[in-house]
């Protein structure tokens, strides 16, 4: 191990679909946000910013020592460039830091008209070695390589030593089944356009299998195709070693809760390993994995990190292995430090005597039992069933507006 | 005037469709290509009068050296007209080589627009090959910009995976599959049509249930650089036909007339103009 390596930390890159969660996404440790409109980026539906939002986007991450990065990663057709150069300039204008881009021309435009902005090539570009990066170096001057989500950690290694450029690995979050930006499953199913932000997610659907004629597959071994999502917790010691300059998480579909959790797990994680030189116990590791995990509802695997697989990173039974999370109990609305008692908003339903953690920007995860609550009329209450509810609960120590409470397993402290 | 190629799965083939009026055929090196269903030596080209290849896979760092390699055993031939890319890679090794002229850029889905089209051409390559994806207005828009190739005919290339997504179904359901046969198809659980699949080294391809068709268009898209066939999965009777009707469009016979005995003897199939006419939305 490279200890040296672990004298800079890389950068912890969040997802964001609205400002909100850009703003959970930096009080929870990122380093950096990415976000998109809803015209030019690749996940229309998750993009809500206007460039208001971004420009306060950009205020409260600068603020915060963040940076923001915006998506401009649809593979345009020629009604796609409508308007595209003065969006360009409003965001150097807004002080966006770097813009996420899959296609050549939109890379030169944004050299031309947001000069002060660096282009991070998209993951839609599939750069799976150091010379496409060095090509896309010298034509479009590039910043930044996102590399495809199919580089084994050896691939990623090769490419990062020898790329002119900073290279950017997702470590978390949902993948596409095949390469991105080359698949048009929804394209024929649904007619709308994956490379424009329209992916109806065709990969998920069951499919009957033939051989020739005859079909092979049966009512209960139909053909799927749906990813298991990314956790790359015991991969981050090699990529931060290989000089990976960006660990990226994916989700600009998810929650609030989500973004919260899942950027505190690795910002622990990061930090822990920054303290350690790189190197963790074995159960230190596990520990950083559990507390990952307990945002994520989705079945995971490390990718193409261990390797070209098969069934390992496949979700072969859709109807398992995809539970729905009812961990996230709700939000702190207000902390009374007098009487001891917190006002949060209710999400999931949570019982008087529950064990309750605290997730609090910047601070390690704390834990109480629900020993009180009281409705909004200071009557006492064993139960909460109802969400979106203002209730008051005792809490043994401070807490802040906008902390997250989920539920807390027993086995896990 | 536009040139006339179609892929094949054999030299033989390779043959037998110039003779029905391709002026190229288009083979895949082994090793090097995401979307044919048989690959070749390249010395299993060398005597091949017209041809070009599918170098069109995405490397990792331990198959870079195949680019240099295939370069090197193909820059000699003298049937050798062009060579299509989907890794940028590929143009600096090719510039290396002498060859870069040579190049055809088609990444299948990502040349969507003018610009894009413009800024492959002014990288000193041949040509771009234009995403089936578009429609008809949106490729009469793009032909001027480059020197397009459209593709006209076959099924489509429509997603394209490093998984080897038939094995692991195999594997998690116990079963044996052979995956040489490459007679494989998929349907939607709620849909009628196939869908082409096939495994190999570089993982999984899946391909249109439809077979686009665009005897119609020939007239009206006379401007684009080439015109591609995609032979993959068509038999080779179903191919040389094929290719003989555009041929005879292409040479100033009327679309209907030319397609006509066509439509009789291969009608059953499931012909769709795709996207051409069809628009798709975000």
């Amino acid at each position: 191990m490279d200890r040296k390596r672990f004298a800079e930390k890389p950068e912890l890159l969040a997802p964001a679909g609205d400002l909100a969660r850009a703003k959970t996404a930096v009080r929870y440790g990122a380093d950096a946000v990415y976000l998109g409109g809803p015209q030019f980026s690749l996940r229309s539906r998750a993009s809500n910013f206007t460039l208001e939002d971004i420009a306060e986007a950009c205020r409260f991450a600068h603020e915060h020592g963040a940076h923001i990065h915006v998506t401009v990663n649809m593979i345009p057709h020629e009604e796609d460039y409508d308007g595209l150069k003065e969006y360009l300039a409003r965001l150097q204008e807004i002080g966006v830091d770097a813009l996420i881009i899959a296609s050549p021309a939109v890379m030169e435009l944004a050299g031309k008209y947001a000069p002060e902005a660096e282009i991070h090539c998209s993951t839609q570009m599939s750069v799976t070695n150091a010379e496409a990066a060095r090509f896309l170096y010298d034509t479009l001057k590039i910043d930044r390589v996102v590399l495809a989500r199919e580089c084994t950690l050896e691939d990623v290694r090769r490419i990062t030593a020898e790329s002119p450029v900073d290279t950017e690995a997702f470590i978390h979050g949902g993948m596409c089944v095949s390469y991105s930006g080359r698949c048009t499953l929804s394209n024929r199913m649904t007619l709308r356009d994956a490379n424009r932000g329209g992916c109806a997610q065709s990969c998920r659907w069951f499919y009957h299998l033939y051989d020739g004629s005859e079909e092979i597959s049966t009512e209960n071994s139909l053909f799927t195709m749906g990813s298991k999502d990314l956790c790359a917790v015991h991969e981050i010691a090699a990529l931060w070693e290989a000089g990976v300059r960006s660990f990226k998480i994916e989700g600009r579909m998810k929650t609030e809760y989500y973004v919260a959790s899942i950027v505190s797990g690795y910002r622990h994680l990061l930090d822990d390993l920054y303290e350690h030189n790189g190197i963790l116990a074995p159960k230190r590791l596990e520990a950083h994995r559990r507390e990952i995990m307990k945002g994520e509802n989705r079945a995971v695997w490390n990718g193409f990190y261990g390797g070209v697989r098969g069934a390992e990173g496949l979700i072969s039974d859709l109807k398992a292995g995809n539970d729905v999370n009812h961990d996230f109990l709700g939000t702190v609305a207000d902390y009374d430090p007098v009487t001891e008692t917190m006002t949060m908003v209710t999400r999931n339903p949570f019982d008087l005597g529950e064990a309750v953690e605290v997730l609090s920007p910047g601070q390690e995860n704390r834990v109480f039992r629900i020993s009180e609550i009281k409705n909004e009329n200071g009557e006492y209450l064993e139960i909460s069933r109802q969400p979106m509810r203002e209730l008051r609960l005792k809490v043994p120590f401070a807490v802040q507006k906008d902390d997250i409470l989920r539920r807390s397993r027993e086995d896990d402290h | 005037m536009t040139v006339l190629c179609s892929s094949v799965n054999s030299p033989e083939e390779a043959v037998r469709m110039l003779a029905a009026g391709a002026d190229e055929a288009v083979l895949a090196v082994r090793g090097c290509c995401f979307s044919a269903l048989r690959e070749q030596e390249p010395e299993q080209l060398k005597d091949i009068p017209a041809f070009s290849v599918l170098l069109n896979r995405l490397f990792f760092p331990s198959e870079s050296e195949k680019i240099e390699k295939t370069l090197a055993a193909l820059k000699e031939m003298a049937g050798l007209r062009y060579i299509y890319f989907s890794d940028p890679a590929v143009v600096p090794a090719a510039a290396q080589a002498g060859m870069k002229e040579k190049l055809i850029y088609r990444p299948e889905t990502l040349l969507t627009s003018r610009a894009d089209a413009r800024w492959w051409q002014n990288r000193g390559i041949h040509g771009v090959s234009v995403s089936p994806l578009l429609t008809e207005q949106e490729v009469r828009d793009i032909l001027p910009a480059a020197r397009c190739e459209l593709t006209m005919h076959g099924h489509l290339m429509m997603t394209v995976t490093r998984r080897p997504l038939l094995s692991a179904w195999a594997a998690y359901r116990h079963r044996d599959l052979d995956m040489k046969q490459k007679k494989f198809l998929l349907r939607e659980e709620k849909r009628q049509e196939h869908m082409p699949v096939f495994e190999n080294d570089a993982g999984t391809m899946i391909f249109t249930d439809f077979i686009q068709e665009s005897f119609g268009y020939v007239e009206e898209f006379a401007g684009a650089d080439r015109f591609y066939i995609d032979g993959t999965f068509l038999t080779a009777d179903l191919l040389a036909d094929t290719v003989t009707v555009y041929r005879q469009v292409m040479t100033g016979t009327a679309a209907e007339t030319a397609a006509a005995g066509y439509m009789e003897k291969w009608g059953d199939m499931p012909f769709s103009t795709g996207y051409y006419g069809q628009k798709t939305i975000r």
